[in-house]
């Protein structure tokens, strides 16, 4: 413990550059920081939310380059070059993306703390499968725990959505 | 907002909804960590904090031997009135002697970085001598075991009993008699915001404090006392609250942090971790014996009740648990006869305290399932029976002669304003089941069908206010203190003002709660805040369009009486005025206050209800006669709503209940061993997921207007959670024949209730 605390002046720093739903963000981060982190306290969006720090909750989903990521688990070095999706990237100005437009239609949030990573792993579901099957939406949600328990409202807002945008495409 | 959308859902769905944690850090703040007891029993000896404070970047420590450097009013510690944790007696703000649990809070850091407060408060050095932990409410109240607090002399920390009728003589006189032991473990809330995280800042000689409750009041009594300043001194906000379930009340953490903060004039913030978020608060596990008394025709006579319940480290809500325990021991049944007996008992476990519909999901599961039992016992439909043995619509439970806790009281609960048959109906045909028990089934999969019923006495005590205020620009706000935890409270404010004030939502305004708006609520729990705020709001809202007419006949002509509102403006025959001209003629702004408030009748039982909550739940599920695996394959909840104010946010309780309800059906159980909590992280306590839900899920609602909310509404948030286990447990018994009397139904279980394990493994 006490070399910890020796330690906690000297951090080593990297530099980095992300892409944050299109934009672009450069800076000096510690190496052992997560992307979590660099996302709420350096690039000041708070949408992605801290929940159980190990992995498990799904609170933290962000996109790494179109792919789910525990953003509690992962280090924002990591992400450096790459392409960072987050909540606050799916609308467009005020239009809400159809899968946001969907979850509001259906309530599909109530504390609405889930509902940034709920989102982006429906995102990806949508990308992977453009009709999926409540099987494949367990699959791809099944990292997200929502604990107001609006599963059932969840999975219409992705049907819904998944519709909307199949005829768009 | 579009029609029917909850009004926080754009920020919620966009990620601008702005949660404690989210709040922009004022300038100088520093992070604090806490110091906790790693033993769930130990005496606290000498603490010695000068490694901690040597840390590079630590500003202060506070503990026991600090209190009076912090200016801490060490003379109000023990008195009643700053006991946190909601009606706890015994559970001061931080421990100072003993540790009664694993987590017990003993003092925190703070630091200029939460990394250095977490190092720091790992190296606050305390001798603790440890003592045997007891984990088991029977142990506790065994004779020799040791005393969790030594001034009550035992372990037993209350009783209550509720008696009517002639028990004895009816089970003397019974053609049938039967029994069941049910239990239920402790399990934890989970907000999926960590719960006691908070940020204050003492500054201009006001302490401000943010931070996620369902109850802005409850930091403002035992911060001033406990600071030394006026009640008036004391400002907390809500901001976005992640998830509430009973977890989310204000904490011994942030009392601490606040005379630190006042001490050292920097604001504060304290990020708790999910492992602590598991250590604020859990539900009461408890064990029900119940005896059933019958005639020869399968009514029930009598019913004879033992409760044993687990209130954990602190007397917290004990009282609350107990009391809503046995209030609702005979459900929605008609009992000429009825004794009921609680005995509460200290562990030395996470202090329970309220968890949605406290005290009564764990009855319920006992009674509803001794219920299906009976029935299968007799070889009758369990629903018949049950149809045969509730109350009807109108009908009063038995109200004479009840004594509670040995004295005569009196009884003010109304007659029963639903239809239990209606609500069957309803749930049976969604899982198109004919309600006759499933054929015998052969094969490693079976399939049956079960029913749940519960009934909750209706909104309780407490009292609302609301100020509705018509802004310049035709808008207007509401004020009060009901934080939104997720249920839909600002929706449902919405709804109603816009409702009673003919003006479309979009021109209603839903601020958030603030106690320098001098609105008192109660808090919202209890099931109360649709009953009781959206009253306030209703009434405010009457006084306001009362004013606005009085202000448009002076200003712009006619009486009062000619004017009118609607779709949003003011009209009297064709004149049509926008409602911010009426406040600019009269100043700027019109406000109105409402107050409703239901008292606790302390002389009458279980206080003041206004109406019934029933649920219905009715499940098929297929068990693994090989694994004992159980898998809900379709589930129909029903509630009667009175009238439903927002059908998004209604559903979402209703659908919500139920999936935790699910939850500790089949997976939730708080784990102890080894003298030591086991399981209290994401990894190791199963919640319900996605995939356990079934595809084929419903949520229907009666609605006859007749509740004692805003048009005609009722509470229903805690209805559909009480009925999952009941529900899944006799489903459990129709497919496979084996009787499940503890939650959660694990594979094991099932298959040691089927009696296909002889020895437990």
């Amino acid at each position: 413990m006490t070399e910890l605390i020796e330690n906690l002046d000297t951090v080593q720093e990297t530099d980095v550059t992300l892409n944050v739903n299109g934009q672009t963000w450069q800076g000096s981060i510690p190496v052992e920081e997560t992307l979590l982190d660099c996302l709420r306290r350096r690039v000041a969006l708070t949408g992605t939310k801290r929940g159980c720090e190990s992995e498990v909750c799904g609170a933290c989903t962000v996109l790494v380059d179109g792919v789910p990521i525990s953003s509690c688990s992962y280090l924002a070095f990591e992400a450096d070059g790459k392409q960072v999706l987050t909540v606050e990237g799916l609308a467009t100005g005020e239009e809400l993306h159809p899968l946001q437009a969907a979850f509001a239609r259906n309530g599909a949030a109530q504390c609405g703390y889930c509902t940034p990573g709920q989102l982006m792993a429906a995102y990806a579901l949508l990308q992977a499968h453009a009709d999926p099957t409540y099987e494949q939406m367990g699959h791809f949600l099944d990292g997200n725990v929502c604990r107001c328990g609006c599963y059932p409202s969840i999975a219409t807002a992705i049907r819904e959505a998944a519709a909307a945008l199949r005829t768009t495409r | 907002m579009a029609d029917g959308e909850r009004v926080d859902i754009r920020d919620k769905v966009t990620g601008r909804a702005i949660y404690t944690e989210d709040l922009p850090e004022p300038p100088g703040t520093l992070f604090a960590a806490a110091i906790r007891s790693p033993y769930s029993h130990a005496n606290v000896g000498a603490i010695d904090s000068s490694r901690a404070e040597a840390v590079p970047g630590v500003v202060a420590v506070l503990h026991r031997d600090k209190l009076a450097e912090f200016d801490v009013q060490i003379d109000e510690i023990d008195k009643d009135a700053l006991h946190m944790n909601l009606a706890a007696t015994d559970n001061p703000f931080i421990t100072r002697f003993k540790a009664r649990y694993d987590g017990d809070l003993l003092g925190m850091v703070v630091a200029r970085d939460i990394r250095i407060a977490r190092a720091a408060a790992q190296m606050v050095d305390i001798d603790f001598e440890i003592l045997p932990p007891l984990f088991d409410a029977a142990d506790a109240l065994a004779p020799g075991a040791p005393i969790l607090h030594e001034e009550h002399g035992s372990n037993l920390a209350m009783t209550e009993s509720i008696h009517w009728g002639d028990v004895d003589s009816a089970f003397a006189s019974a053609a049938h008699v039967f029994e069941g032991t049910f239990t239920s473990p402790t399990i934890f809330h989970h907000p999926m915001e960590p719960a006691m995280s908070g940020l204050v800042h003492f500054h201009h000689d006001v302490l401000e404090a943010w931070g996620p409750t369902n109850n802005p009041f409850s930091l403002v009594e035992p911060a001033s006392l406990l600071l030394g300043l006026d009640e008036e001194q004391v400002r907390v906000h809500v901001p976005y609250v992640g998830g509430n379930f009973g977890a989310k009340h204000m904490t011994g953490e942030l009392v601490v942090v606040s005379a630190m903060s006042k001490k050292l004039g920097r604001p504060i913030k304290y990020v708790a971790t999910e492992e602590e978020s598991f250590r604020v608060t859990a539900r009461h596990a408890m064990t029900y014996r119940g005896r059933v008394a019958l005639d020869a025709d399968a009514r029930i006579l009598a019913m004879d009740v033992d409760l044993l319940v687990d209130t954990g480290a602190y007397f917290t809500g004990a009282a609350i648990a107990t009391q809503n325990a046995v209030s609702s021991g005979w459900g929605g049944y008609r009992m000429p006869s009825f004794r009921m007996m609680a005995r509460t008992a200290y562990t030395n476990k996470v202090p329970a305290g309220m968890f949605r519909n406290t005290g009564k999901n764990q009855v319920t599961f006992a009674l509803d399932s001794l219920m299906d039992s009976i029935a299968h016992q007799l070889d009758l439909n369990p629903i018949e029976f049950r149809l045969q043995n509730m109350l009807q619509h109108g009908e009063q439970a038995s109200v004479t002669g009840w004594t509670r806790n040995g004295k005569d009281v009196k009884i003010d609960y109304p007659p029963l304003d639903t239809d239990y048959s209606k609500l069957i109906d309803i749930a049976c045909r969604e899982i198109r089941w004919d309600r006759q028990p499933a054929a015998r089934n052969e094969g490693r999969f079976a399939v049956g069908h079960g029913i749940g019923v519960s009934l909750r006495r209706g909104a309780s005590f407490g009292d609302a206010n609301a100020r509705a205020r018509l802004n310049a620009d035709g808008s207007v706000t509401i004020e009060h203190n009901a934080p939104d935890v997720g249920e839909g409270a600002h929706t449902m404010i919405s709804v109603v003002a816009a409702g009673t004030l003919g003006i479309p939502e979009r021109q209603v305004h839903v601020a958030e709660p603030d106690t320098n708006y001098n609105l008192h609520f109660s808090g919202t729990s209890s099931q109360r805040t649709t009953i009781q705020m959206g009253n306030a709001v209703r009434l405010a809202c009457e006084a306001l369009q009362a004013e606005i007419f009085k202000v448009a006949a002076s200003s712009l002509g006619g009486n009062a009486a000619d004017w009118q509102i609607h779709d949003g403006r003011a009209c009297r025959g064709d004149q049509l005025v926008e409602l911010g001209v009426i406040a600019e003629n009269a100043g700027g702004m019109i406000e109105a206050v409402g107050s409703y408030e239901r008292s606790n009748r302390v002389d009458h039982a279980f206080g003041s209800r206004d109406h019934f909550a029933p649920g219905v739940a009715a499940v098929e599920v297929e068990v693994d006669c090989e694994t004992g695996d159980v898998r809900v394959l379709k589930y129909a909840a029903c509630a009667d709503a009175g009238t439903v104010l927002n059908y998004s946010a209604a559903k979402g309780q209703i659908e919500g209940g139920a999936i935790m309800g699910f939850g500790a059906a089949l997976f939730e159980e708080v784990s102890y061993g080894e003298g030591q909590l086991l399981n209290a992280d994401a990894f190791q306590y199963r919640l319900p997921h996605l995939s356990d839900i079934p595809e084929g899920f419903s949520v229907n609602f009666i609605e006859n207007h007749d509740g004692p909310g805003p048009f005609g509404s009722k509470g229903i948030a805690q209805t559909s959670i009480p009925c999952a286990a009941p529900a899944i447990a006799n489903a459990i018994f129709d497919a496979v024949g084996a009787r499940l009397t503890s939650t959660p139904f694990t594979p094991q279980k099932v298959l040691e209730a089927m009696g296909e394990l002889k020895e437990k493994p």
